[in-house]
């Protein structure tokens, strides 16, 4: 059986990182051959805690797949991005500077490519009317909905997984990850200005296009957009009281979208089309995957080899943590970040057992295993960000662009996401280092 | 009723080469449809419609929400017809398209016209070289016709 689920597990990942293959399909196929080979049984698969499909997950996924379809009926994003634009008066600079703060934010609450699907289009056209180039506004905007995506327990999909794993609650990412990304952004944006501030120009009669745009047009529907903002508004409260009042941030997130299909008049067959299948699927393949390796003991092997590694105990655990962001970075610049963290999660876990001879919440989440997992989570996040294929919101845009008549060759992304990555990732070491090693708080 | 009895046969051949330019005056002034574009031997390689000008002229991104906020939307056609110049028929032809033989059916013309929801159908000979064209007016000519018989027996 050992021998089986690695054959799999190595398999699966080889052909998901080669993209020859469509990674859903991959995933099926491995989750499949999991079960027929009883490596683990359907019960497990579906019902077990530990090794079977983390439906907390999946059910959060879908329930934000489905608010966010909904919303973007409405127009806001679009109302919400020539705004923006037109608060920066037509200023190219400033212009991207408050597009990347939009996606950043925008990111954090909703998934990462909605973001930039809705926001690339209004940029290609503010880039037209003042007659500049779109590529480094677009890439600008990949970059902050990665980085936007890292600050909440909703933003990115690594970040739910290690919720859930873990069992913290959105606030635990507020008070750990939302101040570390606010200094990636201010820096960020400070580098972007030397580099950006004196090459961006645009003539003033070309500044008034902007000006003269009406935002008003872009609302389709402003009764379906009150419904929708009280609904997100009260999921969010919900995100922020759910360890509070003890539920799951999937019970909230599917209280927020059941409501908005009830008011919305929306009608499910189409608000349901539209979530992304392939994601959720590729997500519950993943789950069974990974659960046959934790039950053969592949994981426990790999756990203790870190251990070996880094040597973790109980009082410490720094060279991890410090190893944990630039492994994870680098790692996911090349491959996709949601398999990654599935393996680095039990991992994690393991590696736990193995130092405190306990794997509940109350030890996962001790004073020495935090930076770890904010290490896993500011990593996996933020390497993304590397390369054009390190994250799919990189991907959407690049085609997007392409599209567009803008080609976004892989060297001239790697020319803006590398130093980013980089400059993220350094910012990040310097936070867990000095946060939790140094300050102690 | 077969489609050589009703087609029209005044069609606009272009080449592969004619610059996109040259199309949309071709298309204004022609009387066909559908643009064909043909080879040195006559044979047809794709045909244009008029969506698919007007798509080409559109910027990928800019959807009818988004258009409504634009002040001055006559940059944008001019931007991007700036662009589109170099285009010729070759980039903007749909080189699979459904085509009807001069001895088919009305009722194949019809199901065919359903099924791909186009305006106009080609019609083409043994060799692949356009004959005529059928349109949805045609079509419904032809059906008016052959109820109105039925009606008056």
């Amino acid at each position: 059986m050992f021998w089986t689920a690695t054959l799999i597990f190595v398999t699966a990942y080889a052909v998901i990182v080669s993209e020859k293959i469509h990674k859903t399909k991959v995933a099926l196929l491995g989750a499949a051959l999991t079960l027929i080979t009883k490596v683990l049984t359907q019960h497990e698969a579906l019902h077990d805690i530990d090794l079977g499909v983390d439906w907390n997950v999946i059910f959060l996924l879908i329930s934000m797949m489905l608010i966010v379809n909904i919303m973007t009926k409405t127009g806001v994003f679009q109302y919400v991005a020539v705004k923006s634009a037109k608060l920066g008066k037509g200023n190219p600079f400033t212009i991207m500077a408050i597009f990347a703060v939009v996606t950043a934010v925008s990111s954090a609450f909703l998934d990462n490519v909605t973001t930039v699907l809705l926001l690339a289009p209004v940029t290609l056209l503010i880039a037209e009317q003042l007659e500049i180039d779109p590529v480094p506004y677009l890439i600008t905007e990949a970059l902050a909905s990665n980085i936007g995506g890292t600050a909440t327990l909703i933003g990115d999909p690594p970040n739910i997984m290690i919720a859930s794993k873990a069992g913290f609650d959105f606030m635990d990412f507020i008070v750990h990850l939302t101040p570390a990304i606010i200094v990636i952004m201010v820096v960020w944006m400070l580098v972007w200005k030397v580099v950006f501030g004196r090459r961006l120009h645009v003539k003033e009669h070309l500044k008034a296009r902007i000006m003269a745009m009406n935002e008003n047009e872009l609302i389709k529907d402003p009764v379906l957009l009150k419904k929708c903002l009280v609904v997100l508004g009260l999921t969010v409260a919900g995100f922020i009281l759910h360890g509070f009042f003890h539920y799951e941030p999937a019970t909230v997130a599917l209280m927020g979208a059941a409501t908005l299909l009830f008011i919305s008049g929306e009608e499910p067959h189409h608000a349901l089309a539209e979530v992304e299948w392939p994601t959720i699927f590729f997500f519950i393949g993943l789950f069974i995957i990974i659960g046959g390796t934790v039950k053969v003991g592949l994981i426990e092997l790999m756990s203790q080899k870190m251990i070996d590694l880094t040597a973790p105990t109980r009082e410490s655990m720094f060279t991890l943590s410090m190893v944990m962001v630039w492994f994870s970075g680098i790692a996911s610049a090349i491959v996709d970040n949601i398999p990654f963290v599935a393996t680095m999660n039990p991992l994690i876990i393991g590696m736990c057992g193995k130092v405190f001879g306990a794997t509940d919440v109350a030890t996962l989440q001790n004073a020495t295993m935090l930076p770890v997992w904010w290490a896993l989570a500011l990593g996996a996040c933020l390497g993304g960000n590397g390369t054009a294929i390190g994250a799919s919101a990189n991907v959407i845009v690049v085609g997007m662009s392409e599209k567009a008549g803008h080609k976004i060759t892989f060297v001239r992304f790697l020319a803006y996401g590398v130093p980013v990555m980089f400059l993220t990732i350094i910012l990040s070491t310097l936070y867990i280092w000095l946060r939790y090693y140094v300050l102690k708080i | 009723m077969i489609t050589r009895e009703l087609m029209h046969t005044d069609l606009t051949t272009v080449s592969p080469d004619t610059p996109l330019p040259d199309l949309l005056c071709t298309f204004d002034n022609g009387n066909s449809r559908l643009l064909y574009v043909v080879d040195t031997s006559g044979r047809l390689t794709g045909v244009i419609t008029s969506f698919d000008l007007i798509k080409a002229m559109l910027p990928s991104y800019l959807d009818s929400n988004l258009a409504g906020a634009v002040a001055e939307d006559q940059v944008i056609t001019a931007h991007e017809f700036a662009k589109l110049k170099a285009m010729t028929a070759r980039d903007i032809q749909i080189t699979e398209f459904a085509a009807l033989k001069p001895e088919h059916s009305m009722l194949k013309a019809q199901a065919i016209i359903r099924e791909k929801g186009v305006n106009a159908l080609p019609v083409v000979d043994a060799a692949g070289r356009p004959v005529g064209e059928i349109t949805r007016k045609e079509v419904l000519k032809f059906i008016s016709h052959l109820c109105s018989s039925h009606t008056s027996k």
